[in-house]
């Protein structure tokens, strides 16, 4: 076997709700694990759409399970890494179960804004560099980020508490931002649906993550792409709706040409738009139609991805 | 086609009822469309009706024709209305909410005087916790709706809530604000911090204390003033914000309020569906209508079969179509009709773990996205039929 390509080793994926990043970073996973490399697939808070997508689900917060060769699956929940961190500073066990279990600790701490999204974020990093494994055991890993408006808050928790902690939690909060924003280390995905408002608001999270937020922006992805029509569909279709309106066969073909056609044209020219406004190439995916879609359909997509962080 | 259970109620119904209602739904199902679609219809049945949205995403600002969308609300412009062909019997308006602002003004208009109103705007906890802390939109998204509710310039106020998983936190919104005022965990934060260390802090329990020092030690003893400055000044608005929770977690079960959750007919978001209906029922918030979103009608109807399809396709030949065009005219054909019978199927199966008495409405794929008040016109037509069956 070649010597895999060499991907920046975090990969984060975002987007709208609904746009299929969870099918995305399930194919970019098994794909990267097919190359030979070693790869932990996360979910942020619970387990949900990989863990359904490769048919295995973690039973705890940070203990990765097997998903197929070269693959592991993991989710991490904000809290518990919350408390975990505290262990590491106060190894006391159980003084810090009565501490976690205590009222207090439950409305400010773990409620607290900004806590959990860290300590979440921070345990990826640690993941990555092994710190609580002595080495780094995976060359990949596939974070998940959950829906853009949350993604976005999750992935800029780090530079802004850096800025309002103090102590500890501010040391550890620069470091994390430091990793998410070195284009060497990390690549942020965005993955959209080929319809005209879903492409726009990847633009506008292409721009925040440049913006604002300052972090690297990796692949753009445009999920669920209709192929392309033959030359003569639009000349055909209109042959169909100059006559026979009372033959239901003739309609439901002309119903189901003139939309295909209609959403291609919204396709082509979104994509064309969100290509010119953030100065990158959109990757598509075609649109498979089964239902469920579940690992086969995944393992499917896995096979036509590149090898690229965009 | 989805038999209506006996005691369904319409939506229409719903619309005209109801003082609020709650639009629900996983990502990408269409809520906010759905959500302007139910304001203009009862806009269009003679309501004083506003939607306020939550979605950050600018969609809803352009299918009502307006720049932006402004806190509070803005009136749908009288030419937009007219450029679409509207005339409304009522009144329409629509509105983003703006977190930060919105609790600016809800520190501004509680606090009972300007030193305790700047302490708390000036705080750093406070500035985190009004732009992050978990839930902190879904409880304004509620009180906001309280405050348009108690204001009464409209009779109808359709209120879109953010996606996913979220949902539930908004659902919970009111009881994490009243857990995080309880009076005794208040007490604890609101003691100034220095003399926690001294006097006072001894007489708490060893738990507390020695929670305070390790959450010092990593998070850093200035988060913790602050917290405790926080608490201090909040003190003086206690009785006030505790009593603003728990008026708006009676709003959310009320009679007056309607929920309706929006789906797709796919899997995932009929799954999603299931638990959201589960959480609501749970939480004792009323579930009255599912909009079942962007359905795929069967195309020509239940009755075409594949030969009729073959002898047009014949036809279109004998006038110069070619075989690549005739086939995929035919896949196209086979496709459409797949998912449109799929979904039906998943739509039946889904309506049928309902509870019965809730209204269903489908609201067939247009060929474009909705996203012009013409659309959401469209689209209110078909919420507002009154169904004997859906």
């Amino acid at each position: 076997m070649t010597a895999p390509k060499a991907l920046r080793p975090l990969q984060v994926v975002t987007g709208k709700g609904g746009v299929g990043k969870s099918t995305f970073a399930a194919a970019l996973a098994l794909g990267a694990a097919r190359g030979g490399r070693r790869v932990l697939a996360i979910e942020m808070g619970a387990p949900a759409g990989l863990a359904a997508l490769l048919g295995v689900r973690p039973a705890a917060h940070g203990i990765p399970v097997p998903a197929g060769p070269g693959l592991h699956l993991a989710y991490y929940d904000g809290e518990a890494a919350l408390a975990e961190y505290l262990l590491r500073h106060v190894p006391l066990r159980g003084l810090m179960n009565a501490v976690f279990a205590h009222p207090l600790y439950r409305a400010f701490v773990a409620a607290g804004p900004g806590v959990r999204e860290l300590m979440a974020i921070g345990k990826v990093r640690d993941e990555l560099l092994g710190l609580s494994t002595g080495r780094p055991l995976w060359d990949l890993l596939v974070v998940d980020a959950g829906a853009s408006g949350h993604a976005l808050q999750l992935l800029g928790m780090p530079a802004a508490t850096a800025r309002t902690f103090a102590g500890l939690a501010r040391r550890e909060a620069r470091r994390v931002a430091g990793s998410l924003a070195d284009p060497r280390s990390t690549a942020i995905h965005v993955v959209a649906l080929p319809e005209e408002m879903p492409l726009e608001e990847a633009a506008e999270i292409v721009e925040r993550l440049r913006g604002e937020l300052k972090l690297p922006v990796g692949r753009i992805v445009v999920n669920q792409c209709r192929a392309v029509a033959p030359p003569g569909a639009g000349a055909a279709l209109a042959l169909l709706e100059s006559g026979g309106a009372e033959d239901p066969a003739r309609r439901g073909l002309a119903l189901a040409a003139g939309r295909a056609l209609g959403w291609l044209r919204l396709q082509e020219d979104g994509i064309a738009a969100l290509e010119r406004r953030v100065g990158l190439r959109a990757e598509r995916l075609p649109r498979l139609a089964a239902e469920p879609f579940g690992r086969p359909e995944v393992e499917r997509l896995a096979g036509l991805l590149e090898e690229t962080d965009g | 086609m989805i038999d209506a259970a006996a005691s369904a109620t319409d939506l229409a119904r719903v619309i005209a009822e109801h003082r609020a209602i709650v639009c629900v739904g996983t990502g990408g199902v269409g809520k906010t469309t759905v959500a302007a679609a139910l304001a203009l219809a009862g806009a269009l049945a003679g309501r004083r009706a506003m939607v306020l949205t939550i979605d950050p995403a600018r969609q809803l600002a352009r299918a009502l024709g307006l720049a932006s969308l402004r806190r509070g609300g803005e009136p749908v412009a009288a030419t937009a209305l007219a450029a679409a062909g509207l005339t409304l019997p009522g009144s329409l308006s629509a509105g983003m909410l703006d977190q930060k602002g919105a609790w600016d003004a809800f520190i501004t208009r509680h606090a009972p005087s300007a030193e305790i109103r700047d302490t708390l705007l000036r705080n750093p906890f406070y500035q985190e916790l009004s732009t992050s802390f978990a839930g902190s939109t879904e409880y304004m998204a509620i009180e906001e709706l309280c405050r348009l509710d108690e204001r009464g310039d409209h009779d109808l106020i359709v209120i879109d809530t953010p996606p996913a998983g979220h949902a539930v936190d908004f659902l919970r919104a009111p009881e994490r604000i009243e857990r995080m005022l309880d009076p005794e965990v208040a007490g604890w934060l609101a003691r100034p911090y220095r003399s926690l260390r001294r006097g006072p802090f001894r007489a708490l329990s060893a738990s507390v204390r020695f929670l305070l020092r390790s959450v010092e030690s990593a998070i850093g003893t200035r988060t913790l003033e602050e917290v405790s400055a926080f608490f201090v000044a909040l003190d003086a608005l206690f009785g006030d914000v505790a009593e603003r929770a728990a008026r708006a977690r009676r709003l959310l079960r009320s009679e007056r309020t309607a929920f309706v959750l929006v789906v797709g007919a796919n899997e995932k978001v009929l799954a999603g569906g299931d638990d959201l209906a589960a959480t609501m029922r749970a939480l004792g918030v009323p579930l009255r209508a599912v909009v079942m979103n962007r359905v795929h009608p069967l195309p020509g109807g239940d009755a075409v079969g594949a030969a009729a399809v073959d002898e047009v396709l014949a036809g279109l030949g004998a006038q110069g179509v070619d075989a690549p065009t005739s086939a995929w005219l035919r896949e196209t054909w086979t496709a459409a009709l797949a998912t449109a019978r799929a979904e039906q199927e998943r739509l039946a199966a889904f309506a049928r773990r309902l509870p019965p008495g809730i209204a269903r409405v489908e609201v067939p794929e247009l060929d474009h996205d909705a996203h012009s008040l013409r659309d959401l016109a469209a689209v209110a037509g078909l919420l507002s039929v009154p169904q004997a069956t859906v």
